[in-house]
């Protein structure tokens, strides 16, 4: 089975009671690669997202992560999370903690650094993003994409295999939205591996590897964001675009 | 016939010892009859307190010293008062009742040095009758202890007898507060205050000093209950609330069912249950202890579900958030959650502290020596309320700072919460105020 896949979903669906929200997804991200999932609300790209860590568990199809397969039983969860980097549209840093807090806790907790491994790392992450001056504030006494940037800096203390960005930069204030757009796109050129969820045309044109489409649980198109943005070959598609745009 | 010698000699010996014993008998009840003159009856003190039935001493009094005359004519009474005692404003009065006839006597008394004289103009020649002599004002050693009255008799024919001593009378000693409450008896404005009723009924300046100290010892022990109880019930209801959250149905099932059962019946109830029924299955508690435990039983439900409102009221995004950095559930409660429930919660656990420390009132019903329970007696001995206020004065004491505390606390809370609600727009719906309290 071993190739060059990071993540590899077949045939994966999810309902919640009735609704029926992955109607059986293909996808495969490539160490290195950048796929930007787009489609409108609710066709199910948070979910598909949110199954690649398992914050929902899928209803059948399965999941590879590293050649493992995390749909199987027995799988070790929180084990499996370590290495996978979530970039929420709320922030969701901890209120109580500092920034360098924030950043530190996972790294001492589950990774088991020490106190000052953890510290130096947060540190040049915290950095990374451009917030080598607020490491000591609260999130509260921070803006939104001085928030957005901390939980980047934070996921990638982990040392993540894969970082997904669901909706990063949706919750921002537009003159906010680009110092966190920077950061993802110099973390894609430095060859990480990605997955977002974003309705930044701009940003998905330029910095994807790949740009998939999604509709009603379906992917509906998917291929290189030039053919996908200049030919798209779906209605919906070219519906969606056309409204974006 | 060896028997018949027997028993007639056993009689005769039986009725000679019988007739010395009684010519003994005779003429020692007679040689008392003389020795004595007067018989002493009755020794008291009147209570110089408003609060209670106590004499103290250094605060005026009044002596009642009583004695039954025995025929012989006693023609002076020399009486020497309680060592210590202050007389320097003394009247004595002296009254001689036969039956219930009082006799007209004319006698010459004075008071000097410590004694008390009192000559008949005419001797006492009659027995039975009852000589009362009062002392008013005195003082009494303010040390206080026990103290008797001694003295002794003049008969018609100079001969001086010396009379049996009185029964002692007990003087407690005159302790600061005493000397307030003491001073406050003689003030004008008190009398004049305490001449309206209802000021006099609810808050009378002697009772207000006196029950003060009185209920000392009762906040102590109602504070005791408190500090001990609610520490206590702080990790029981950290533990039902978990249960309660957790995944174990039954574990779920039984917190929920104690949290439901304690939260929905009366305090009072519980209380009566624990102290009424464990002594019947042969189990006995120290009362105190009995108390720490029932409060903190009580207390462990609400707290639970204060905690578990609060743990809910957490967004959900914290819990991804952690979950997503590789934390298992304890990781995530323990470094996330808790500390961030922590301080939502404090508003209400503090007001879950004021109703648990205004709670400890009810186990004055099972004895326990609580505020409640001291001035519930001194009201029945004074049948005045004013120690009731001044126990309401010793709750308002802990609680008035502690509500202010609270307000202080939410005011934080909600300054400090703003900009978190203002980015995390997707509560999860659930707020502490669940976990408010409807009235016990
Ligand atoms: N926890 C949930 N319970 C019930 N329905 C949900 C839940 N999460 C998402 N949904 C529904 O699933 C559908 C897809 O949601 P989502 O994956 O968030 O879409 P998108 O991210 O593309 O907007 C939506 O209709 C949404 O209302
Ligand atoms: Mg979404």
């Amino acid at each position: 089975m071993a190739n060059n896949a990071v993540v590899r979903i077949e045939n994966l669906k999810k309902s919640y009671g009735k609704l029926k929200v992955l109607n059986g997804v293909d996808l495969e991200i490539d160490k290195g690669e950048v796929v930007v999932i787009l489609g409108p609300s609710g066709s199910g790209k948070s979910t598909l997202l949110r199954c690649v860590n398992l914050l929902e568990e899928p209803d059948s199809g399965k999941i590879f992560f590293r050649d493992q397969e995390i749909t199987a039983k027995g799988v070790n969860v929180s084990k499996l999370r370590e290495h996978i980097g979530m970039v929420f549209q709320h922030f969701n840093l901890f209120p109580h903690l500092s920034a360098l807090g924030n950043v530190m806790l996972a790294q001492e907790k589950v990774l088991k650094r020490s106190k000052e491994e953890a510290r130096q790392i947060a540190l040049k992450q915290l950095e990374l993003v451009g917030l080598a001056d607020r490491v000591d504030h609260k999130p509260s006494q921070l803006s939104g994409g001085q928030q957005q940037r901390v939980a980047i800096a934070r996921a990638l203390a982990m040392d993540p295999y894969v970082m997904l960005f669901d909706e990063a930069t949706s919750a921002l204030d537009p003159e906010l939205v680009r110092g966190v757009l920077d950061v993802m796109r110099k973390l894609a050129e430095e060859g990480m591996t990605m997955i977002v969820v974003t309705h930044e045309m701009k940003f998905a044109r330029e910095v994807a590897d790949r740009v998939v489409f999604m509709d009603g649980g379906y992917i509906i198109e998917e291929g290189k964001p030039e053919e996908v943005f200049e030919h798209p070959k779906h209605e919906r598609t070219k519906e969606f675009l056309g409204n974006i745009s | 016939m060896t028997r018949y010698t027997r028993s007639t000699l056993a009689t005769r010996l039986f009725q000679k010892a019988l007739a010395i014993m009684l010519v003994l008998f005779a003429v020692i009840s007679f040689c008392n009859q003389n020795a004595y003159g007067l018989e002493v009856q009755k020794f008291s003190a009147r209570p110089n307190q408003t609060s209670g039935s106590t004499v103290v001493g250094g605060v005026p009094t009044r002596l009642t010293w009583e004695a039954t005359t025995d025929g012989s004519a006693v023609k002076e009474i020399e009486l020497t008062l309680p060592e210590g005692s202050k007389t320097d404003d003394a009247k004595l009065s002296v009254s001689v009742l036969d039956g219930l006839e009082r006799l007209e006597t004319e006698s010459n008394s004075s008071i000097a040095d410590g004694k008390a004289n009192i000559n008949f103009a005419k001797p006492l020649e009659k027995e039975g009758l009852l000589v009362r002599v009062q002392i008013e004002p005195i003082s009494l050693d303010a040390q206080g202890g026990s103290y008797t009255m001694k003295g002794q008799a003049r008969l018609a024919d100079s001969s001086v007898v010396e009379l049996n001593e009185s029964p002692a009378i007990v003087v407690e000693a005159n302790s600061p507060v005493q000397s307030i409450v003491s001073w406050l008896d003689n003030q004008e404005w008190v009398a004049a205050w305490n001449s309206n009723k209802f000021l006099n009924t609810f808050f009378k300046p002697q009772l207000i000093v006196s029950s003060a100290v009185d209920l000392f010892n009762g906040w102590l022990m109602a504070l005791g209950l408190v500090a001990l109880g609610f520490p206590l019930a702080i990790p029981l209801g950290l533990a039902f609330a978990f249960l309660r959250m957790g995944g174990i149905k039954i574990a779920k099932f039984l917190a929920g069912l104690y949290i439901n059962i304690i939260r929905g019946t009366p305090l009072f109830l519980q209380v009566y249950i624990a102290f009424f029924g464990l002594p019947l299955l042969g189990i006995t508690i120290n009362n105190f202890l009995l108390g720490v435990l029932i409060l903190a039983m009580n207390s462990s439900a609400y707290l639970a579900e204060i905690f578990r409102a609060g743990i809910q009221s957490i967004n959900k995004g914290q819990f991804e958030a952690a979950a997503s950095l590789g934390m298992n559930k304890a990781q995530s409660m323990f470094y996330v959650i808790i500390p961030q429930t922590i301080k939502r919660v404090i508003p209400t656990m503090t007001s879950e502290f004021i109703l648990l420390y205004k709670d400890t009132s009810l186990l004055s019903s099972v004895g326990v020596m609580e505020l409640m329970m001291f001035s519930k007696n001194i009201t029945a001995t004074t049948g005045n309320i004013t120690p009731y206020i001044v126990a309401a004065g010793y709750y308002l004491l802990v609680t008035t700072p502690m509500i202010k505390l609270v307000s202080t606390l939410e005011r934080k809370l909600d300054d400090s919460a703003r900009p978190e609600i203002k980015v995390e727009a997707e509560t999860s719906g659930h707020s502490l105020s669940a976990a408010n309290h409807e009235s016990r």
